[in-house]
């Protein structure tokens, strides 16, 4: 029997003209692991008519979930595409032939679902027409067993795949009469197996991936030095200078959350004052994500509040995915 | 929001600022109608600034005069909502290499290093300088200090010239970017300063950009009066 999976987030765009959504929102659990995935245009392009130009997928394979976040610094004409571009076909080529292991039996446990609180509709207002997609996958059988991937054979993975989405972007930017940097677009992500309970965390560009514990909230991955308005992409021939990864345990490092965010957002916590910034905003982000009853409650309320908050210039569009138990 | 439903996370509370350096001549050959008009249209400028609500936020403004003094006027940089528009008297020479240095200083001193976990940098100062003639000192070694910095890199030096006396050579050497010349009638002076509230505003929107896109920012196209010198 085939392994089946899920996707959540951003598929692949057109190319004639643009179907990004301008809010976009996922959840779901596996494996006794949940997560959450939103991402919101920024006011400046919202201003300027232009659309999105961060892009998110979440898909699963058997025991695996696969993040990743991308944004699109290009032209502004190839923006949004380029990160649509870069999280799709990365995650078709990482998880192609992957080992998939089985779901383990939690997975099939319960589908009992948490009642929303009574009275708190969910709306959305900022949509002229309120066009939302439902989609649903259906319950994985087991399999069996295979051996697992060893951390040296993630990390060949993980470069194999990021060498073929460059060249891929690049050699899209040139079908369309474009030098690469017009594709240009940043990647993160977090390929988590969710009966091992590891993940292999990888950076190329600004952004954060942030790791919350019982103590402290902290940065899991650094991505290096950037001087303000300046990234790293994956369209760069020396990306791989850039590109930083590391292996977590989830139980051995006590985490409860891993959220990965884009720079929109990572720009507004990274930064004093207040002193201490990056601890307190992955406490309130944990606590706020916890105390919503469900997942689906969880995405709905990220979703709003990266529309919403107001932080000092910060103009950008908001992509934040987050991983927890 | 929809009761127990908003999320109350702390933001920081770090502002990116766009400086914004105007250095502009007072030197004896302004006086009467050309400053009287660089005085109306550094009020034009602030007006045109404050209306856009990303430029207001962001941008903060300095004010270098050389003259028969040499001075900044705003000692630092300043919000654009709290600029005051002098009162500028012409007189003396054109001593543009000190208002060069009197600019590297106030780059050392007041433009911020992002520092993570620490203050919010700012973003790449743009520097505009308005003249009217000939330096009458040393520009080069300021201007090479300028050109040199790896710290608060400067990218964007526009300079343009104002009237029959200029001198179009050391105007393109001293420019990092583009460099212009005009009239010095107070509707080209109007003009300037309308296009430099257009390439602020512009700026001020900018994001992220790959790394290594070390050129001059984006610019909006300048009016007629403002003929590019090549």
């Amino acid at each position: 029997m085939a392994v089946r999976g899920f996707i959540v987030g951003d598929r692949v765009i057109s190319r004639a003209f643009s179907t990004h959504p301008d809010w976009n929102a996922g959840f779901g659990r596996l494996n006794g692991f949940s997560f959450v995935g939103a991402s919101a245009v920024g006011k400046l392009h919202l201003r300027e008519n232009r659309g999105r130009e961060d892009a998110f997928l979440i898909r699963s394979k058997g025991e695996w979930l696969l993040f990743l976040l991308s944004d699109g610094v290009g032209s502004a004409a190839l923006g949004a595409w380029g990160a649509s571009l870069a999280v799709n076909f990365f995650a078709e080529e990482f998880l192609r032939d992957l080992p998939a292991g089985k779901v383990g039996g939690s997975s099939s446990a319960k589908t009992q679902t948490h009642r929303r609180a009574s009275g708190a509709k969910l709306t959305w207002p900022f949509a002229e027409e309120e066009v939302g997609m439902l989609s649903f996958y259906r319950k994985t059988d087991p399999t069996d067993e295979p051996p697992s991937l060893s951390a040296e054979e993630q990390v060949e993975r993980l470069f194999a795949a990021l060498e073929k989405t460059h060249a891929f972007l690049v050699g899209s930017a040139q079908r369309e009469g474009q030098e690469a940097r017009a594709l240009s677009a940043t990647l993160l992500g977090v390929l988590f197996d969710t009966v091992s309970k590891t993940g292999l965390a990888f950076q190329i560009g600004d952004g954060l991936l942030l790791a919350v514990n019982t103590d402290k909230s902290a940065v899991l991955l650094e991505a290096g030095d950037f001087e303000v308005g300046e990234t790293a992409v994956l369209t760069q021939s020396n990306w791989r200078e850039w590109c930083r990864w590391r292996f977590f345990e989830w139980e051995k490092e006590a985490l409860q959350a891993v959220f990965l965010m884009s720079d929109g957002v990572a720009d507004d916590c990274l930064y004093a004052p207040p002193q201490d910034i990056v601890h307190r905003f992955g406490r309130d982000l944990w606590r706020e994500i916890r105390r919503s009853p469900d997942e689906e409650t969880a995405a709905w309320r990220l979703l709003r509040w990266l529309s919403e908050y107001r932080a000092p210039s910060s103009f950008d569009d908001r992509t934040l995915l987050g991983l927890y138990r | 929001m929809e009761e127990g439903l908003a999320m109350d996370v702390t933001l920081s509370e770090g502002l990116r600022r766009l400086p914004v350096y105007l250095l502009l001549d007072t030197s004896g050959s302004m006086m009467g109608a050309p400053i009287q008009a660089v005085e109306e249209g550094l009020a034009l400028f602030k007006r045109e600034v404050e209306k856009d609500t990303f430029a207001r936020e962001t941008v903060w403004v300095s004010l270098i005069v050389f003259g028969r003094e040499v001075e900044n006027l705003t000692q630092g940089l300043v919000p654009i909502e709290k600029l005051e528009i002098p009162t500028l008297e012409a007189g003396g020479y054109t001593p543009l290499g000190a208002a060069l240095r009197l600019l590297l200083e106030s780059l050392d001193r007041d433009i911020k290093k992002a520092v993570k976990g620490g203050e919010k940098g700012d973003w790449k100062p743009l520097v505009f300088i308005l003249t009217d003639g000939k330096p009458t000192d040393d520009w080069k070694s300021p201007r090479m200090e300028l050109l040199n910095r790896k710290e608060r890199k400067v990218l964007n030096v526009i300079t343009v010239g104002c009237g029959p006396d200029i001198d179009e050579g050391t105007l393109r050497e001293i420019a990092i970017g583009p460099s212009f010349k005009m009239d010095a009638d107070s509707a080209s002076f109007a003009a300037f300063f309308r296009w430099v509230s257009q390439t602020v505003k512009s700026v001020s929107q900018s994001l992220s950009q790959p790394q290594g896109e070390n050129a001059p920012a984006p610019m909006p196209i300048p009016p007629d009066v403002l003929q590019y010198i090549p």
